[in-house]
């Protein structure tokens, strides 16, 4: 597919067909997601890519029970105050666990140019988190791969949804990732959710800011 | 172009041909950054396009003096260590400032699902801070958007090196944008840069982590 094409049909695709997708089709997603640039090369970036019912629907569980924590605290607070909490992650993330394939992003932080200079001069300055995690140059090279992700699934016919919406439940959906599949990789941490399958209705275009709101050409 | 050959041919380019580009093909790259998908499509990103000389010469300057503030007090502490910072600018970071456009990324940090909940509870800084910042779905938007810019470009005939080795002169080149009245937004700051040109031949691409290395797969 022409990339203007790919771009003009990447819409986030909350509906999917119940159908199974291919292992070429996930690997050829993978393989455009590998050629993504980051910092250095270092290719801070892993997939974990799951099919399997019975490990998605622990995965469900997680951020309900951790959704519902939160909500309680706030309901504690004033009551009633957890309700929207409550709404927005069935709205917003649970749909993901109902896709065909969910694949969790796992990223790690880059150490950025000037980060070591900086903490041998200034141990304890901001200036540290600023370069690092304000910045974030990891989490930077990370959404490159998941763009090609989603524009190489787009091209194969698929519907994405790339979520971030279950990372106040990362903690606990790593801790279940390694306990059930053993996955575990050193400074490595989940960074994003991947919803993917066959679109079951056609979505809506969200809109884009003008040229003039977002840039600024100084010839 | 097709999908495929874009993902497999962009690669990171530092040496560019003496050429413009007009300013219609700018507008084109532009819009297609900005149709990559952000959390909430708040399009969290503005970019300064710079084509004129004594803006990016002021650029230069700004990353050369305070490289050079920063390797002066490593002279103090470790000689060596100054030296080879001083070296990485050379190399990796002023050629930037030649290319023939340079693209100042800006963006505004994003607050992640459960962040307002978490506040609202008064959770400890370092969960507010690990949504926030170490996991920053902000950043992994502005990924998505510097991916398609990039990808847009060769489509063109351009080649880009995305860089976040400027930043340690991030608040310096944020003062210079709003004392120029060239771009100042509340709670924008600047997360990357983007040479782009016209590529001499010869560039070469460094390699990828087999597919092996970067996933696991759960069937």
């Amino acid at each position: 597919m022409e990339l203007n094409q790919a771009i003009r049909q990447r819409k986030s695709v909350r509906k999917f067909v119940d159908q199974d997708i291919p292992t070429q089709d996930l690997e050829d997603i993978l393989e455009a997601a590998r050629w993504a640039p980051s910092g250095k090369n270092i290719q801070n970036w892993f997939f974990v890519v799951i099919k399997n019912k019975s490990l998605i629907e622990k995965i469900r569980q997680a951020i309900v029970d951790k959704n519902e924590q939160l909500a309680q605290a706030l309901d504690r607070k004033e009551p009633g105050a957890g309700d929207a909490f409550r709404k927005g992650c069935k709205g917003y993330t649970l749909f993901s666990t109902n896709a065909p394939v969910l694949t969790v992003v796992y990223g790690s932080l880059y150490e950025p140019t000037g980060y070591r200079e900086f903490a041998q001069l200034y141990p304890d300055s901001p200036l540290l988190t600023d370069l690092q995690k304000a910045r974030n140059p990891g989490m930077q090279g990370v959404g490159a791969a998941i763009q090609n992700f989603c524009l190489k699934a787009t091209e194969l016919g698929y519907g994405t949804c790339w979520l971030t919406s279950p990372n106040y439940a990362a903690p606990e959906i790593e801790a279940l990732l390694s306990q059930e599949t053993g996955f575990e990789k050193e400074e490595y941490f989940m960074a994003a959710f991947i919803a993917l399958g066959k679109p079951l209705t056609e979505p809506s275009r969200t809109t884009r800011k003008s040229l003039e709101e977002m840039s600024f050409i100084i010839e | 172009m097709e999908l495929n050959q874009l993902l497999q041919t962009r690669q990171s380019i530092r040496k560019f041909k003496d050429l413009d580009i007009p300013e219609a093909r700018l507008r084109e790259l532009i819009q297609a950054a900005g149709t990559a998908p952000s959390g909430k499509n708040m399009q969290n990103w503005h970019f300064v396009v710079i084509q004129q000389e004594v803006a990016k010469r002021s650029i230069r300057e700004i990353i050369e003096n305070k490289n050079e503030e920063i390797a002066r007090k490593m002279d103090a502490v470790d000689p060596e260590k100054a030296q080879r910072f001083r070296k990485f600018t050379k190399n990796f970071t002023l050629f930037a400032t030649e290319a023939p456009v340079l693209i100042l990324v800006f963006a505004e940090n994003y607050i992640p699902s459960g962040y307002r909940e978490y506040q609202l509870v008064d959770a400890p800084q370092e969960v507010l801070e690990d949504l926030l910042y170490h996991r920053n779905p902000g950043m992994q938007n502005i990924g998505a958007a510097l991916q398609t810019l990039t990808l847009k470009a060769v489509d063109m005939g351009y080649g880009t090196c995305w860089l976040t080795s400027g930043n340690y002169a991030g608040k310096e080149i944020e003062a210079w944008a709003k004392e120029e009245e060239i771009f100042f937004r509340e709670g924008y700051f600047l997360v990357a840069m983007m040479a782009l040109g016209v590529p001499e031949e010869g560039a070469k691409s460094p390699g990828r982590k087999p597919l092996e290395e970067i996933y696991t797969y759960i069937k």
